[in-house]
């Protein structure tokens, strides 16, 4: 086993990254090696994809099923050994079948690339024995520790770009041009090079390929629920029989908001979900009655307490037996825990009739409200509102505290720095990093929210769009705005986020808790020259910092 | 592994290849290993030499009723595949740096200091090393042959000192009399002690007691933090329960067991990533109970005063209250 993907990865004496039975997400040796194997065999099923494209062949399954698999072996998404091995047989099909179709056109097409000619085993030992050839860990002993890296860099930013093409698919937004660049990336990284800035380089456009997979994503959700309005959302239960929805599918939600009306349950959303409340097509839903509980790190004990069974449609994902709700959570998509009830489609019955069985929250507790759905559209009509408020000297500044959350003691760093915001400073946040502070009550700056909830990760989008807008009016650069990007990271989501924004140019980003394990200080160094990147230290000196620079 | 060689009547040598072709160690370091299908793990001593010897081998010495021991020596067949962890340990002269070295070894403590012998006498062929090597008997002595040929090979760097205690336990004995006799200058000497507890506390102090300032005295316990105090309890040793709450779950064993062994048999979902000490993924909180812990670096200031221990290297004293969470 080897994966030093995640933000929690080992960080022991003995070297980097889980490497022994089990990872610190709670993955199996066994599954990691066999998520090793998949994600070898996507790559030369995306090189199959590419020569068929030079043969005039473009495979809208193939298209579909590389990104969406490739999500497959993100953090926290599928735990079940099984389903991974399945998925490896799938690629291997649709790989021989796109393979027959070129040879129709030209019975010499072929493809020279090792991973393409990967024939699964019968049974789990020998799949294990392929797995070893394919380990991410593989190249160590023949580059340097800068190679290997960026290498891991490209792999990673390219697994988060994945996670956003399927979710922007979901949502019936696909693009040929950019799967073809999405298979591109794949094979390159494939057979990687061994230059540091052709590496760079890579990652840099995966971070562009990202940018374009973002504007999709976002143009699929604003189509189909509506640009986000600022929302009050009850963030404890009312009585009543209840389901709760996690992770980023709004399409899930609306089957389920559909499914459930006139029952008498209540829908309540968690973690990432949250921000489903701004969208106008989904709260017009009465049932749906607030948000439960908050980051993905607490869902152990959050989902334990809660009186109806969950559904869990995208990363994160941890052992549900910890709290003993393995029996009520259900599986969508690409995630997986074995034992655990899957769905593959969007009959959530059985959820609903086991919601019924249980006994839902017996009171309606106090409400307590916070406020979401400042999405791109109101961003973006805000943008003079803001200047105003800028050149009268009212707002001084302006932090994008947000990213994902964690369990790292560290992470307090979050809290603390919204909290010492100053009151002429307005914070934007997103993804489930705003748990850490979106409770507290941040007031208004003449008449603007200070604290403006933009969404979801991938809603990182809305936040570069009002930058470049603001920049825009104001005639000058992105970097020159009275703005400062605090992001804090767990998994490759954030990964290309941050690719993503390094490609735009945006400069001085200040990322952490930790430093990701395959960046050592070298690369960490590359990065900081090139882009002002640098690790949190301090609330009070990184605050004083930011107010001066 | 590819073979398995006797070395004495309750030793064993296995010889590996690692898949893929490589695995990074240094000399007297140990690895975890994945015994009886990975349902447990126990850390061995790699007893070959990176760089010197031409493989990659574990000694171990088969414990009475140890699962791992008797797993690795009796079940594991030629073309067997074994999961090994990261190399470990701080036991090594890397970490442990020095001019002249005095390692002394009792029992199978002798793996680790065979292990950075090689190193020592191929790298530093200036650096003398003197080696006690303390046994029971004449046929427990372990790579018999191979320090034979060492000190052909290396007359003036090596000397080794064969203490066997059935020749005499007065001429064996460790005292300030015989290390001083054994290795005049021993305050100039890096020391570096295996074996048992008492054997290395003795080492430790004499040296100590001889001038070698405390920089330079090392030991390492052949049973790394996380295994076990006892392999198996005997019959009589009192039983203790442990409850997890908030579900009332049971789970019990010897005193002196280890928490995690004890949690995992009962089948309760732990995460125990690197299962020595260093992750933290095993991390639990003792609502009460007495417990004795190893290893607790990778716990904060603030969560050892909660109460959190890092299961892994936790041995149970008393019944034991604990949650997750």
């Amino acid at each position: 086993m080897f994966c030093i993907q995640c933000e929690q990865t080992m960080q022991a004496p003995g070297g980097k990254g889980c490497s022994f039975t089990q990872g610190m997400c709670g993955k199996s040796a066994q599954t990691s090696d066999q998520q090793d194997l998949l994600v070898a065999t996507l790559q030369g099923l995306s090189a199959w994809a590419l020569k068929a494209r030079a043969l005039n062949i473009v495979d809208a399954d193939v298209d579909a099923f590389v990104p969406r698999t490739f999500f497959a072996t993100l953090t926290n998404v599928n735990f079940d050994t099984q389903r991974i091995i399945g998925y490896t047989r799938e690629a291997v099909s649709l790989r021989e079948a796109l393979a027959a179709s070129c040879r129709a056109v030209d019975p010499s097409a072929t493809v020279t690339l090792a991973q393409a000619a990967i024939e699964p085993a019968a049974d789990l030992a020998g799949l294990a024995a392929q797995a070893e050839a394919w380990a991410l860990d593989r190249d160590v002993f023949d580059v340097s520790e800068e190679v290997h890296g960026l290498r891991l860099l490209g792999l990673y930013g390219l697994k988060g770009a994945a996670a956003y093409m399927e979710h922007a698919r979901v949502l019936g937004r696909v693009d040929t041009d950019i799967a073809k660049g999405f298979h591109e990336k794949m094979v390159a990284l494939a057979d990687p090079s061994d230059d540091i800035e052709t590496l760079l380089a890579l990652s840099l456009d995966i971070g562009q390929l990202n940018f374009r997979i973002m504007a999709m994503l976002d143009d699929g959700e604003t189509a189909m629920f509506g640009h986000p309005v600022p929302t009050q959302v009850n963030v404890n239960p009312v009585a009543g029989k209840a389901i709760l929805i996690s992770g980023h599918d709004l399409k899930d939600l609306r089957a389920l908001l559909e499914q459930t009306e006139g029952t008498g349950i209540n829908v309540y959303t968690n973690g990432e979900m949250l921000p489903a409340h701004g969208y106008p097509e989904l709260k017009r839903f009465k049932h749906l009655a607030g948000n439960y509980g908050s980051a993905w790190q607490n869902q152990q004990r959050e989902f334990a307490a809660f009186p109806g069974p969950i559904i869990m449609t995208s990363n994160c994902l941890i052992d549900p037996n910890v709290g003993r709700y393995a029996d009520r959570i259900y599986t969508r998509s690409i995630v997986g825990w074995p034992g655990v009830k899957h769905l593959e489609g969007e009959d959530f019955s059985a959820v609903i009739a086991q919601a019924q069985a249980m006994p839902g929250f017996a009171e309606t507790a106090e409400a307590h409200e916070i406020t979401v759905g400042f999405g791109r559209q109101t961003l973006l009509s805000a943008a003079d509102a803001v200047i105003d408020l800028v050149a009268s000297k009212q707002l001084r500044h302006v932090f994008l505290v947000g990213g994902c959350d964690g369990s790292r003691q560290e992470r307090s760093y979050y809290a603390d720095f919204a909290r010492q915001v100053p009151q002429d400073c307005a914070v934007m946040t997103l993804a489930c990093g705003k748990y850490r502070f979106n409770k507290h009550d941040f007031g208004t700056i003449g008449g603007l929210p200070r604290l403006l909830d933009v969404g979801q990760c991938n809603d990182a989008y809305s936040a570069v769009m009002l930058a470049v807008t603001l920049a825009d009016k104001l005639g000058c650069g992105v970097n020159d705005l009275p703005l400062t990007l605090v992001l804090s990271w767990f998994e490759q989501k954030a990964i290309v986020i941050l690719l993503t924004l390094l490609s735009l140019g945006v400069r001085d980003i200040y990322t952490g808790p930790t430093a990701p394990a395959f960046l050592n200080d070298t690369l960490m160094g590359v990065l900081a020259d090139r882009f002002g990147m640098r690790s949190i230290g301090t609330v009070e000196q990184d605050m004083a910092a930011m107010l001066s620079a | 592994m590819r073979a398995i060689r006797r070395e004495t009547p309750d030793v064993w040598t296995l010889d590996l290849d690692p898949a893929g072709g490589h695995y990074d160690y240094l000399p007297g370091q140990y690895a975890l290993v994945g015994v009886d299908q990975d349902r447990h793990v126990r850390a061995y001593t790699l007893s070959s030499t990176p760089g010197v010897t031409p493989g990659l081998s574990l000694t171990v010495r088969r414990i009475e009723n140890g699962i791992g021991s008797t797993w690795l020596t009796a079940r594991v067949q030629p073309g067997d595949r074994l999961r090994l962890s990261a190399a470990q340990g701080r036991f090594t002269p890397e970490h442990a740096p020095g001019d002249a070295y005095l390692l002394l070894a009792a029992g199978c403590g002798i793996t680790p200091v065979m292990s950075m012998t090689r190193w020592l006498l191929t790298h530093r062929p200036g650096t003398p090393v003197t080696v006690l090597y303390h046994a029971r008997r004449e046929q427990d002595v372990i790579f018999a042959d191979e320090w034979r040929a060492l000190q052909q090979r290396h007359p003036c760097q090596l000397t080794l000192h064969r203490l066997i205690r059935e020749h005499g336990r007065e001429h064996t004995q460790l005292s300030a009399t015989l290390l001083s006799g054994l290795v005049p200058d021993i305050a100039a000497r890096t020391v570096m002690s295996c074996g048992p507890e008492t054997y290395m506390a003795a080492a430790s102090a004499l040296a100590r007691q001889l001038g070698v300032p405390e920089a330079r005295i090392h030991s390492e316990t052949f049973l790394p933090k996380n295994v076990p105090a006892v392999e198996t309890a005997p019959a009589d040793a009192p039983r203790h329960q442990i409850v997890l709450e908030p579900w009332g779950d049971r789970a019990e064993t010897a005193r002196g067991g280890n928490l995690l062994a004890a949690l995992e048999a009962q089948g309760i979902p732990m995460i125990a990533a690197c299962r020595s000490g260093d992750c933290g993924s095993c991390k639990v909180k003792v609502l009460s109970g007495d417990y004795r812990m190893g290893a607790q670096s990778a716990l904060s200031a603030q969560e050892l005063a909660d109460g959190w221990v890092l299961a892994c290297c936790c041995s149970v004293e008393g019944d034991l209250v604990v949650s997750q969470g």
